[in-house]
């Protein structure tokens, strides 16, 4: 108790001291009382009592020694010092604090991404009770979305849950305004933002029968689409929205804080009700057993997540049973599975290894900011070495002069800390402006309480670290050699050396970790070939029927062609359900194959929906056969072109034409006769050649396409003008996401690119302070050895002599840290694979190349000042100290 | 060596002041003083400057508790009062004293 009293005291300083005098003032009237009463005159007692009193002072003195511990009084005087230090000499404590308040402000940035993505919860009440729903084939990594069917099974059997509901995303238009408006929107189960647990802004939120067709047509907005659209309108409910042509009501508005962009593929506009009709609900509708939705649950209060797994388990089992049809292939065992996972981890596990991996090397960035502050720290400690001796000499405890440098750290943090925190508000909006939407929505990143309390005890933390070692040294100095004012070659150079080494190992980490990222990011971009993109501009669009809401796409999408072919300047044009084909494929046989035979039956490829004039757009050349044409429509027998590796792999030696094989998606698979062959297209991300199936899209009724539009050589087509064309035929066509068609691929390698830029500007900063670190060190042992060299020089010795003698040292511990950090890189680069699906695997020409360049920088940085004490004139040297 | 005779002078002023409060009840610095002169026939005189200091340190340490209260001629004083903590260190100074004083008079007598 004594001691933490004594160090409250020194908050009420002032008034113990009023109470102390109080006290001695009673003593001093007692005695001069005493006294009088003695019989001396009032003068005679009271010079008596002052004689009797003593020093005052001491008295004083020893009762605030007594009451107040002297830490904080003396900390301050040894911020004091550190100040009139700082001021005195404030290059190197500047060196040090910018070092220190990037790496602090790195990792804050990061730390606010992490903190925003993963640690904290999701906004919804009670949110661990929270979660989703998945389907799993036993053979297939990965997991998939349930169907509607199956989860309407869950709701009704699975006991742990307190209610079920899903939701879907959808591109949606709406019309009213210049032109129509495409927005995302989600269809969502009426139940869903109960069992989320939110209340509306405005109006209501969705109730059964607005999902069943017992109401008229409902649409809830979200807040940001209300204030973009409708002005922030309070009066919006009860208005009207048309939406995909159907005119509906605005029901309600969602409030501000609700969102769940997280889970969608982009920011949601608009909600729908799911309609829960036999054609989604049943097992028997087309489509129902392969339309994957989201499903959301919520847990019983007191149920946990095991149970929930364990009942999944028994209902997929039951499921298997029931409906041997849906989840037994011909021949295979059912692998048919159903898991529940907490909504949080499906929100942040694809980004978290991504997360986890950056802030790792933002860490290794703040370790080699730390070890280059102690090597400033170190350099500056020695310069003090004879004040410390002869502070040391004067009385001063070893405790005494360790906390004087430790006071030195303090202030140092708190400047490293503050600069870093402003550094941080930058990098936050820079990271914001950099990652792919999905990696960092959950959530707003900012610099909140968290963020700047872990900020603090970062740079708390790390000063202490880095001042720790340079004060031990410093404040065990001997009196001796140090104050005669002469410097020697301290036997301290092993641990400045062993500093260098740990930095250029943990450069090393980064610089070939950064540069393997940034090759495989290079590879990645450059995979994609067999087609030609320049110039093609990409739009866009969901089908409408010129027939009504149940008809026929295709009549409508041949006209749009023929309009948009029709426009001066267009080369060419097509369709497609997506602009390359992708990689995840469906599953196809061979017909007519046998197993005996040496080609396969099956395997999977790409399937792509295509128009006739695909291949020309895109110069993806025709090897074999035809394109698609007007003839191959719905009432002709399903045709299908593949492309020369499909052909090569599966009809070897053979023609591939008039062969047949069996593919599709769900209800779409069909027969299918291969009417030509063209090159092989490798999409990006994609290294090698695969199976890939093309089917014409007048023979499907595909709503989600996209326009190819390519202009004449040297030509442009104005968007506007392409959807005038458009409008000609259905006045309702939005169409969006109008971009050159190379922006789209490039996007495809977005998140290995913000990767690869990340931990390139965290590659470069520990390049800049290991340099400098190696810098500061020869600097520091030069300017301690000026003497010496001037004699060595004097009597012969060459510059190579020199140089062997100030950086050999210096520059063998590089090395060796070099090759501790090439080891270590080779270790890590099999995390980074994980971490970052795509990238190559560690290369040692790649990181030779690197520690080679690294190896170059660093000895520069060692040369220039060996160099620069060479260039001094002997005899100038010898009187300098 | 220095620092030993002054724990051992500091001891020796602790020893003092825990006894006279043990018997003399509550009382303030004066007082104590006072009181120490008085029963060492002036041979023993305490300087406030090492009284209000050691009294001071022993309040943090728990052995007295100090209160300003009001004295016999109407001022406020800060009055001492021996807590059981300082009773029991009490007992073991004056065992401590007893000792070594007893085995300095064998060593002046007899060595």
């Amino acid at each position: 108790m004594g001691a933490v009293s004594r160090f409250l005291n020194q908050w009420r300083g002032r008034a113990l001291h009023a109470e102390f005098d109080e006290e001695l003032r009673f003593h001093f009237e007692a005695r001069v009382e005493s006294n009088e009463r003695a019989g001396m005159s009032r003068a005679e007692a009271e010079s008596e009592a002052r004689r009797h009193l003593g020093s005052l002072v001491k008295a004083t003195e020893g009762m605030h020694e007594a009451r107040i511990s002297g830490l904080a009084g003396g900390l301050a005087r040894d911020l004091r010092h550190a100040l009139r230090l700082v001021r005195r000499q404030p290059a190197p404590m500047m060196l040090a604090v910018v070092t220190l308040s990037f790496g602090i402000g790195a990792n804050a940035a990061i730390f606010s991404l992490l903190d925003a993505s993963l640690f904290r919860p999701l906004p919804f009440p009670s949110a661990h009770q929270l979660v989703t729903i998945l389907d799993r084939d036993r053979g297939r990594p990965g997991a998939a979305g349930p169907t509607i069917p199956e989860l309407l099974d869950v709701a009704e059997r699975v006991r742990v849950f307190q209610s079920v509901s899903f939701l879907d995303f959808r591109d949606a238009q709406t019309f009213g305004g210049l032109e129509p408006t495409r927005v995302f929107a989600a269809r969502v189960e009426p139940s869903l933002f109960t069992v989320l647990g939110v209340s509306p802004a405005l109006g209501r939120l969705f109730t059964r029968e607005d999902s069943t067709g017992g109401g008229p047509p409902v649409v809830v907005l979200s807040a940001g689409f209300w204030r973009r659209t409708f002005g922030g309108d309070p009066d919006v409910v009860g208005q009207t929205l048309v939406v995909n042509g159907i005119s509906c009501a605005v029901a309600g508005v969602l409030p501000r804080s609700f969102s769940i962009d997280y889970l969608a593929p982009e920011p949601v506009d608009l909600y729908l009700p799911y309609p829960l009709i036999p054609l989604y609900t049943q097992r028997s509708a087309p489509f129902a057993n392969i339309r994957r939705v989201f499903g959301v649950a919520r847990l019983r209060p007191e149920a946990a997540l095991e149970g929930a797994s364990a009942e999944l388990d028994m209902v997929a089992r039951a499921l298997v049973a029931e409906h041997p049809a849906i989840y037994r292939g011909a021949d295979q065992p059912a692998a048919f599975e159903m898991t529940a996972q907490p909504l949080r981890e499906i929100v942040s596990g694809t980004e978290r290894r991504v997360l986890l991996l950056l802030w790792a090397a933002v860490g290794l960035v703040l370790v080699i900011a730390c070890v280059n502050t102690a090597q400033l720290l170190l350099a500056q400690a020695m310069e003090r070495e004879a004040e410390m001796a002869v502070r040391g000499a004067l009385g001063a405890s070893r405790g005494r002069l360790l906390r004087q440098c430790l006071a030195e750290s303090l202030l140092l943090s708190a400047l490293a800390g503050s600069a870093g925190a402003l550094q941080a508000v930058w990098l936050v909006r820079a990271l914001r402006w950099l990652l792919p939407a999905q990696v960092a929505t959950v959530g707003t990143v900012a610099l909140d309480v968290p963020v700047l309390l872990f900020t603090l005890g970062v740079a708390i933390v790390t000063t202490l670290a880095c001042g720790t070692l340079p004060a031990w040294q410093m404040s065990g100095a001997a009196p001796g050699p140090h104050t005669e004012g002469r410097s020697t070659t301290g036997a301290r150079a092993r641990s400045r050396h062993v500093l260098v080494a740990i930095e250029v190992a943990i450069s090393v980490v980064l610089l070939v970790g950064a540069g393997l990222v940034v090759r495989g990011l290079l590879e990645l971009q450059r995979t994609h070939s067999g087609f030609a993109s320049d110039g093609v501009t990409l739009m866009r669009l969901r089908g409408m029927s010129v027939a009504g809401p149940a008809g026929e796409l295709w009549p409508t999408y041949r006209q749009y062609l023929q309009r948009v072919a029709a426009l001066p300047d267009v080369e060419a044009i097509a369709l497609a359900s997506s602009p390359v084909p992708q990689p995840a494929g469906v599953e196809f046989t061979v017909v007519g194959a046998s197993e005996a035979e040496a080609a396969p039956v099956r395997g999977t490829g790409a399937y792509s929906m295509v128009s006739g004039g695909y291949f020309s757009t895109l110069r993806i050349p025709l090897l074999q056969g035809r394109t698609f044409d007007d003839g191959d429509v719905k009432s002709r027998p399903p045709v299908a072109i593949v492309n020369a590796e499909f052909a090569r792999h599966y009809w070897p030696g053979r023609t591939a034409l008039q062969q047949q094989i069996h593919a599709g998606p769900g209800p779409r698979a069909a027969t299918l006769t291969i009417v030509g062959v063209v090159g092989d297209v490798r999409p990006p991300r994609q290294r090698e050649n695969s199976p890939q199936i093309y089917v014409p899209i007048s023979q499907q009724d595909e709503p989600s396409v996209a326009l190819l539009v390519k202009p004449r050589a040297g030509r442009s087509v104005a968007t506007a003008a392409v959807k005038q064309a458009i409008w000609s035929v259905m006045p309702q066509q939005a169409v969006f996401s109008v971009q050159p068609l190379d922006d789209v691929l490039a996007r495809a390698v977005e998140r290995e690119r913000a990767i690869a830029a990340l931990l390139a500007c965290f590659a470069a900063l520990a390049l800049i302070m290991s340099t400098a670190g190696v810098y500061t060190v020869v600097t520091y042992v030069t300017a301690r050895r000026t003497r010496e060299i001037a004699l060595r020089r004097a009597m012969g010795a060459t510059v190579y002599d020199v140089l062997a003698l100030l950086a050999g040292q210096t520059f063998r511990w590089a090395v060796a840290g070099l090759t501790v950090g090439l080891g270590l890189a080779a270790a890590v680069s099999g995390a980074l694979i994980v971490a970052v699906p795509g990238l190559l695997r560690f290369e040692p020409a790649t990181a030779g190349a690197l520690a080679i360049v690294y190896l170059a920088v660093v000895a520069v940085a060692m040369g220039m000042p060996a160099l620069r004490a060479l260039r001094l004139e002997p005899a100038h040297a010898l009187r300098t100290e | 060596m220095r620092d030993n005779r002054k724990d051992q002078l500091q001891g020796t002023l602790d020893l003092l002041v825990l006894r006279t409060l043990s018997t003399g009840g509550t009382m303030h610095g004066y007082a104590i003083t006072e009181r120490v002169e008085q029963v060492s026939r002036d041979t023993l005189k305490i300087e406030a400057g090492s009284l209000y200091p050691a009294l001071h340190r022993m309040e943090e340490a728990g052995w007295v508790r100090a209160t300003w209260d009001v004295s016999h001629n109407n001022r406020r004083a800060r009055f001492y009062t021996l807590t059981p903590t300082g009773r029991r260190r009490l007992a073991e100074e004056t065992e401590h004293w007893t000792r070594l004083a007893g085995a300095v008079g064998r060593v002046l007598k007899n060595a």
